[in-house]
């Protein structure tokens, strides 16, 4: 554990909390009412949780990446914004989320003994995600109407267990692999050209597969599946190299044809993806108004306030960027995409300068989870792909993707620490 | 592992640079395409909001303006019975009408540029629309609107030398302001008050037409006006008879006297003879027995009459402010000689706006040049005035100066003398054609009368059409003469 000076994450959080601040003025005056002492409030919350969390890593991490936390606290700073923008009532409780993920970052970051002790309980992490997620498919419920049973919880309470999976999973790959990876990178077997390792080990890409099929099957949660299964890919990537890319690749596509067959929802989906315009009244409604709101905003948008994303049904957490897009205009998106590709580049350089294999795959599953889940949303929400109902990591508005997500930007603080501390430190 | 961890970075970098790319296509490559589309709500909802400027009449009487009522303007208009011209803006059911033609200027449109967006942006201030000023004569329109009474028909009012649209009403009509709340009704009902009868609607012409068919006899010089003939039967025309019942008294008597008398198997025979070399011989008719029209060919009496009505204009939209419809000479594009000679007399498969109507009479008056129609004269906004119509444009040359002065004076011998004597008006030389179209056995014929004052200068044209009303001397005339009467009065 080190101390010391962290200016860089200090000067470039002032940002942030400025963003934040001027932003809430910028509502209060167009808005008026009786709103500015909670919009101060929030501020000063905002404000403080950051500098606690900064005077922390300066206290015993200060080796920790400098630039994750502003840019986390600057797509943070949006969402705050945004859900204030369009949901003012859920303004409060959006604050409320992100302190307890504030919270939870920094019991991630300094709760651990040290982060290869999560490979030592791989397999409890799983069992216990299986158990969740099992439990989710038997008493999930549907708390605001989206359509799919994906939460747990009762009395106003509720969580989404597959946020919390998302981690679990890739902490139990990233061990896994980090054990097993020499072992399957060797390829006994070999049938013509191709190249394939000992059957037994083909049985975990077998079981991720089959788990995200069922996801997809019992929850008709596609967003988070395909997130699921291309983590998976990515890190097995990672860790062996091309031949199981080649097979996972197969096996996606087999899945995604399988999908479209069975389930009329995909079909739907993929209707809509292919010919957005011609059921513009009602399949296709919230895709059409969700691009016509980007359009609206043009290069410069219409200003805080100013514009009307009322008009994108769920605005607030599928497409909360075509309300950015509209009022802040491509100047806006632009910087969004921006620090999305920033996070995923100190993601994947704490991965590069972690010391062990089961911190770099660790890293690297946790970018490629950060930066795959903001490019399913934002693609869908922009007709690159079919729509998926997923969060936008730290815009959206959801608690357990804050929690989730905030989890993350812990483990990946915490991993930074302990391979700058593990150097010698420059002269 | 470092180089596919680099690898897995540059994917999903790529991945994302493929939404910013995107995110580009969408919010400028896209964006006007996507705001004009019908799915786009923001132009209803500013549209609510923005005030459109006035509609005005020519000496700058308010017929339709907008007022601010909390958030959300209101648009009043002064005059239903113009519902026609002015049309209606509505966020529900659309724009038609001047609303419609001059939108970009009632709404205010500053231009879609990108230097005028951030303005906009910066400033959002309220866009005020511009004002829209007609030709239409708010008095003289009461007029018409007077005369028309409950009748369904249309009456319009040209001014000859300039081509204003000085009156132009259509009934029945439709109330703008309560547009919304009585759409359904409105939208199915039988009278069908939606149609702007004076230029979308499609009449049989009957005798006002004659003045067409003078036209191309004269100007072909098949027919001299004061040459006197005898004439006392009917024609017969492959078996098919015109019976000569309009001037049963007069045996003796000059071609114009025929035109005058609207005489129908005259200028059946007229059309009939328009291809044939050298003046026809109007004689044929005078004794009692029915005279049989030879079994020759008409191809080229054809073809010159149906050039001469489409010089008229019969058969081609009439560029307007409004949306106009083009009319027809016949259902194909051969007639028979039984057709051509129905046709001549104004029957036939004719079809006719009243619109064409009137600049048929306002061609005579101009000389034998048609005046380009027009009803929206300026604009007058905060960022000055543009004029949308220069008066005095013209649409095209019919016929030559001296059968433009030939036609004038029989139309004056037919308001002096004969059937079109409701329009004299004391002092004033009034020229005009009566019509009265049937329109199947059984029905009631529409009654017409087109003409202008005063006959010896370019003054004001009018077309009158009463649907199923009887008699043009009768009904439309009388009516027409009161709209002529009101104009002069006016000064036009």
């Amino acid at each position: 554990m080190t101390r010391g000076i962290r200016s860089t994450e200090l000067g470039l959080l002032i940002y942030s909390i400025a963003l934040l601040g001027a932003a809430s003025m910028l509502l209060q005056l167009v808005r008026g009412g009786s709103t500015m002492q909670a919009h101060l409030a929030a501020v000063f919350v905002f404000a403080m949780l950051l500098l606690s969390i900064h005077v922390a890593l300066s206290m015993r991490l200060s080796g920790a990446d400098q630039a994750l936390l502003p840019i986390v606290a600057t797509l943070s700073a949006l969402g705050l914004v945004a859900v204030d923008r369009l949901e003012p009532s859920f303004a409060p409780r959006q604050t409320l989320w992100v302190a307890l993920g504030a919270g939870a970052l920094l019991v991630s970051a300094f709760g651990l003994p040290r982060v290869s002790w999560l490979a030592r309980f791989r397999y409890t992490w799983a069992t216990a995600g299986l158990l969740v997620l099992a439990a989710t498919v038997t008493f999930g419920v549907d708390p605001n109407g989206s359509g799919t049973r994906l939460w747990i919880g009762a009395g106003g309470l509720y969580f989404q267990p597959s946020e919390i999976m998302k981690i679990v999973m890739v902490i139990f790959f990233a061990s896994y692999l980090a054990e097993k990876g020499a072992l399957i990178a060797h390829a006994p077997l070999r049938v013509g050209r191709l190249a394939l390792p000992p059957l037994a080990y083909l049985g975990p890409l077998a079981a991720m597969w089959a788990l995200s099929m069922a996801m997809l099957v019992w929850q008709r949660d596609l967003g988070a599946a395909l997130l699921f299964y291309v983590v998976f890919l990515a890190m097995l990537y990672a860790a062996t190299g091309r031949t199981y890319m080649v097979v996972g690749v197969f096996l996606l596509i087999i899945g995604a044809i399988a999908s479209y067959n069975l389930f009329d929802h995909v079909q739907l989906r993929t209707r809509i993806w292919l010919d957005p315009w011609s059921y513009a009244t009602d399949d296709s409604y919230q895709i059409v108004q969700a691009l016509t709101a980007y359009a609206a905003g043009g290069v410069v948008g219409s200003g805080l306030g100013y514009g009307y994303p009322e008009y994108v049904p769920a605005v607030h957490t599928d497409f909360v960027l075509a309300a950015l897009g509209e009022e802040l205009g491509l100047i806006g998106t632009l910087a969004v995409v921006g620090l999305y590709i920033a996070l995923i580049h100190r993601a994947f350089r704490i991965a590069l300068r972690a010391e062990s294999d089961f911190s770099k795959l660790l890293a690297a599953g946790l970018g490629t989870t950060l930066g795959f889940q903001a490019f399913v949303i934002l693609a869908g929400n922009l007709g690159i792909i079919p729509i998926t109902g997923i969060t936008l990591p730290f815009l959206s508005y959801g608690g357990s993707s804050i929690l989730a997500n905030f989890i993350m930007i812990g483990l990946l603080l915490r991993i930074s620490a302990e391979s700058a501390s593990g150097r010698p430190a420059r002269a | 592992m470092p180089e596919r961890i680099r690898g897995l970075s540059a994917i999903i970098s790529l991945m994302l640079v493929t939404v910013a790319l995107a995110l580009g296509y969408w919010q400028v490559i896209r964006a006007d395409d996507l705001l004009g589309r019908p799915t786009n709500p923001r132009i209803i909802e500013e549209e609510r909001r923005h005030l459109r400027g006035r509609i005005l009449d020519r000496h700058g009487e308010v017929l339709a303006s907008s007022k601010k009522i909390g958030e959300l303007a209101e648009r009043t208009y002064a005059y239903a019975p113009l519902a026609h011209v002015t049309g209606y803006a509505s966020t529900i059911h659309g724009k038609s009408g001047i609303e419609e033609a001059y939108d970009p200027f009632l709404r205010g449109d500053r231009g879609s540029g990108l230097l005028t967006r951030l303005q906009r942006r910066v400033l959002p201030a309220d866009q005020v629309g511009t004002d829209i000023v007609l030709t239409i004569d708010l008095e003289l329109q009461r007029v018409a609107d007077g005369v028309l009474g409950n009748d369904r028909g249309a009456v319009i009012a040209i001014n000859v030398a300039t081509g204003e649209v000085l009156a132009l009403a259509s009934h029945p009509y439709f109330d703008p302001n309560t547009l919304d709340e009585s759409w359904e009704q409105l939208a199915t009902d039988s009278a069908t008050p939606f149609v702007d009868r004076a230029t979308q609607g499609q009449y049989v012409p009957g005798s006002v037409f004659k003045i067409v068919t003078a036209s191309a006899a004269v100007d072909l010089r098949v027919a001299d006006p004061n040459e006197r003939h005898r004439h006392e039967g009917d024609l017969v025309v492959d078996g098919f008879r015109i019976r000569n019942t309009n001037h049963p008294q007069l045996t003796d008597l000059s071609w114009a006297e025929e035109f005058a008398w609207s005489c129908n198997p005259m200028f059946a025979y007229t059309g009939l003879s328009l291809g044939f070399p050298g003046a026809a011989d109007f004689n044929v008719m005078s004794s009692p027995q029915p005279f049989t029209f030879p079994s020759v060919s008409v191809a080229a009496s054809v073809d010159r009459f149906r050039e001469y009505a489409q010089r008229f204009g019969i058969g081609q939209r009439v560029p307007f402010d409004l949306p106009t419809s083009a009319g027809r000479i016949s259902s194909g594009p051969s007639m028979t000689a039984v057709e051509l000679a129905n046709t001549a007399f104004g029957q036939g498969d004719l079809q006719v706006s009243p619109l064409q109507m009137a600049l048929a009479a306002a061609t005579i008056a101009n000389g034998g040049v048609m005046p380009a129609p027009y009803l929206a004269s300026e604009s007058r906004g905060p960022h000055g005035n543009t004029t949308l119509h220069r008066g005095g444009e013209t649409l095209r040359r019919v016929v030559s100066p001296a059968t433009a002065a030939a036609v004038n004076q029989m139309m004056v011998l037919s308001v002096d003398t004969a059937y079109a004597q409701p329009a004299r008006i004391a002092g004033v030389r009034v020229a005009g054609k009566t019509g009265t179209a049937e329109v199947g056995a059984g029905s009631t014929p529409h009654a017409w009368f087109i003409g202008y004052a005063p006959a010896d200068r370019p003054g004001v044209a009018v077309a009158v059409i009463m649907e199923n009303r009887g008699s043009g001397t009768q009904f439309a005339t009388p009516a027409a003469q009161k709209v002529l009467e009101a104009a002069l009065r006016l000064g036009y």
